[in-house]
């Protein structure tokens, strides 16, 4: 047991240490026009890799998944949100701009999680499921692919403002950019139905009602309509790239609060899960 | 009409609909606010939004998965619409030994809802709980017995998340339970009368169970489990059986007027309308029960929505991005 507790906490600081150096990076990349995207990748991935290892052992150590108390609930999220930045990055080479954007909010969140105590949880016995796994990691592909979303976005909103614009000249157009970012939301909104639904499953299943009206449903439902509404806004309007990114900005905004702020706000993750 | 039917389908109204709904939402969550108040405008107007644009939008014939999705959507909006006047939820109290008889502590449904939990018959034959070695939480296995369609008897063990399902109705575990003390009462002509008085949820033994009573005499008095230290719990895994009831000799505290008497198991007390015989210390469990008929439909018609919408995104996300020209 103290070995795995040893594990967890070596491969947990060593993990932040890379994701750490990966955001200066990448930022310091972008603002000098110097491109390191071998080392930016090799340390996402290799501090992901840590990360997974702590998050291993402490499932191991504790018996459960550990995405239960607020300190398990960060860390899942910062690991889900690294992974999704590190796939952007491989798969969208031409618009990896976005992970200077993007992981000053990862920095942030670690931040965050410092200042938790690293306390372990207990499982209530309705998360003793596998819907729990199912809604749990539709929802991390949901949030990943709006938070790369948001990265591009951003990209556009400095261009337009004015802010870096002679470091950002030589990224992709606007317009092929706001595509981009069109696509990663169409995922969003794939991942997030699904995540919900998973989540009403299980909530039939395990306590007689798919809705309950909780605070973190009710968020739901609001994020749910906001990736709705910004993708029928572009479709039917065919709105500018600056209007788009605005909205993808916005969309991710509830999504965080949602994700990071109802479950700090509330007594239970659910109110009637527990 | 066709004016109007324009003007209803308008993508303009259908994004003012989704703000709505979202602050329809928000409102919702306020206490005391009714959701289905707060969603009926809303909803009622994304529908008839969504259903004028199926009609007068071509984009919607002309392509498939599109018209799916939204036809799906369709269905969602209707099938909820249903489940809220079909939904039935309620909450009983049984003490171990005897049946649910329809009695129910609470219940709210749906006006469409076809009633038919009195009829439910179902046996409370004890319950144990399990508390793992760390964590607070406890695991509930209830033993049930109820007999079929087909008149033979069953048991199961139900609990917090695995029901019973019986005519349509879902049957949990709550997280209510408490003692259940058992009287006789003999009355001065000869005549006895058994019952168990059911006392207040203790909140996991955070305090004592007590209750108010009617004695068959017609006299108001209460009653509360007499334990040193309530808020006493053992350390470790450990199972506990029916709150502990029946195993050692349990004492009650009865309270009638300004008398205040203690009772063991077999004690009798003389009182002017007969004798009252505390005979011994049961448990009661607390139950959900639920039932929601559309709930394969409302399945049906989201597993559709989302084969369309993954189906409609997948030929956009897997499109090669054309490349555009940097802006300098």
């Amino acid at each position: 047991m103290t070995d795995l507790l040893q594990t967890e906490l070596i491969a947990f600081w060593a993990s932040v240490i890379a994701y750490s150096v990966a955001t200066a990076a990448a930022i310091i990349g972008l603002v000098f026009r110097r491109d390191w995207p071998r080392l930016v990748l090799a340390l996402l991935i290799g501090g992901w890799l840590l990360h997974t290892a702590a998050f291993g052992a402490r499932w191991l150590r504790i018996g459960h998944l550990p995405v239960i108390n607020t300190f398990e609930m960060l860390s899942a999220n910062v690991w889900g949100l690294v992974a999704a930045v590190w796939l952007g990055y491989l798969l969208l080479p031409r618009v990896r701009a976005f992970a200077a954007f993007a992981l000053p909010v990862v920095t942030m969140l670690m931040g965050w999680m410092m200042l938790i105590p690293m306390d372990e949880s207990s499982l209530p016995p309705t998360y003793r499921t596998v819907w729990l796994f199912i809604h749990i990691a539709f929802l991390k592909i949901f949030l990943g692919a709006a938070f790369v979303a948001l990265g591009i976005a951003l990209i556009t909103i400095f261009r337009q403002l004015g802010i870096g614009t002679a470091a950002l000249a030589r990224f992709p157009g606007d317009r092929e950019l706001d595509a981009t970012a069109y696509r990663c939301m169409a995922l969003a909104l794939i991942f997030d139905t699904l995540g919900i639904v998973a989540g009403a499953i299980w909530a039939q299943d395990a306590w007689g009602r798919y809705w309950s009206w909780d605070p973190l449903e009710v968020w739901s439902l609001v994020t749910w309509l906001a990736i709705g509404l910004t993708l029928h806004v572009r479709a039917s309007f065919r709105t500018p790239p600056l209007t788009n990114s605005l909205l993808v900005t916005g969309t991710f905004v509830v999504a965080f609060f949602t994700f990071f702020g109802i479950p700090f706000v509330t007594t239970a993750l659910h109110k009637g899960a527990i | 009409m066709d004016r109007w039917l324009l003007a209803l389908a308008s993508p303009k109204l259908s994004a003012v609909f989704f703000v709505i709904m979202a602050a329809g939402a928000l409102w919702a969550k306020a206490p005391g606010h009714s959701a289905t108040l707060a969603m009926l405008v809303p909803f009622s107007l994304l529908t008839l939004n969504l259903l004028a644009a199926i009609v007068t939008n071509r984009r919607f014939r002309a392509d498939l998965p599109l018209l799916v999705f939204h036809l799906a959507l369709l269905a969602l909006a209707v099938t909820l619409v249903v489940a809220r006047l079909t939904y039935f939820e309620g909450q009983a109290a049984v003490t171990v030994g005897t049946s649910f008889d329809g009695n129910l502590i609470a219940e709210e449904s749906g006006p469409l809802h076809t009633r038919r939990v009195a009829e439910l018959r179902f046996t409370n034959l004890g319950f144990a709980e399990h508390q793992p070695d760390r964590g607070r939480y406890r695991t509930t296995y209830n033993r049930i017995r109820w007999q079929s369609g087909d008149g033979r008897t069953q048991t199961a063990d139900i609990g917090d998340d695995v029901p019973l399902v019986l005519a349509g109705y879902r049957i949990y575990t709550s997280r209510y339970r408490g003692f259940s003390p058992v009287f006789r009462w003999t009355a001065a002509a000869g005549t006895d009368e058994w019952g168990t008085v059911q006392l207040r949820d203790s909140n996991n033994g955070a305090f004592a169970g007590a209750n108010d009573w009617t004695l068959p005499d017609g006299r108001t008095a209460w009653l509360m489990v007499d334990t040193d230290d309530p808020a006493a719990a053992r350390e470790g895994a450990h199972v506990r059986t029916n709150l502990g009831a029946g195993g050692e000799a349990q004492r009650l505290i009865l309270r009638i007027d300004d008398a205040r008497h203690t009772l063991s198991p077999g004690d009798q007390l003389e009182l002017a309308g007969g004798t009252l015989t505390y005979v011994r210390l049961d448990s009661w469990m607390g139950y959900r029960i639920v039932a929601d008929p559309t709930r394969p439909w409302l399945l049906g018609a989201v597993a559709l929505g989302v084969i369309a919408l993954v189906w409609f995104y997948a030929r956009i996300v897997f499109r090669p991005i054309p490349s555009a020209p940097s802006p300098t």
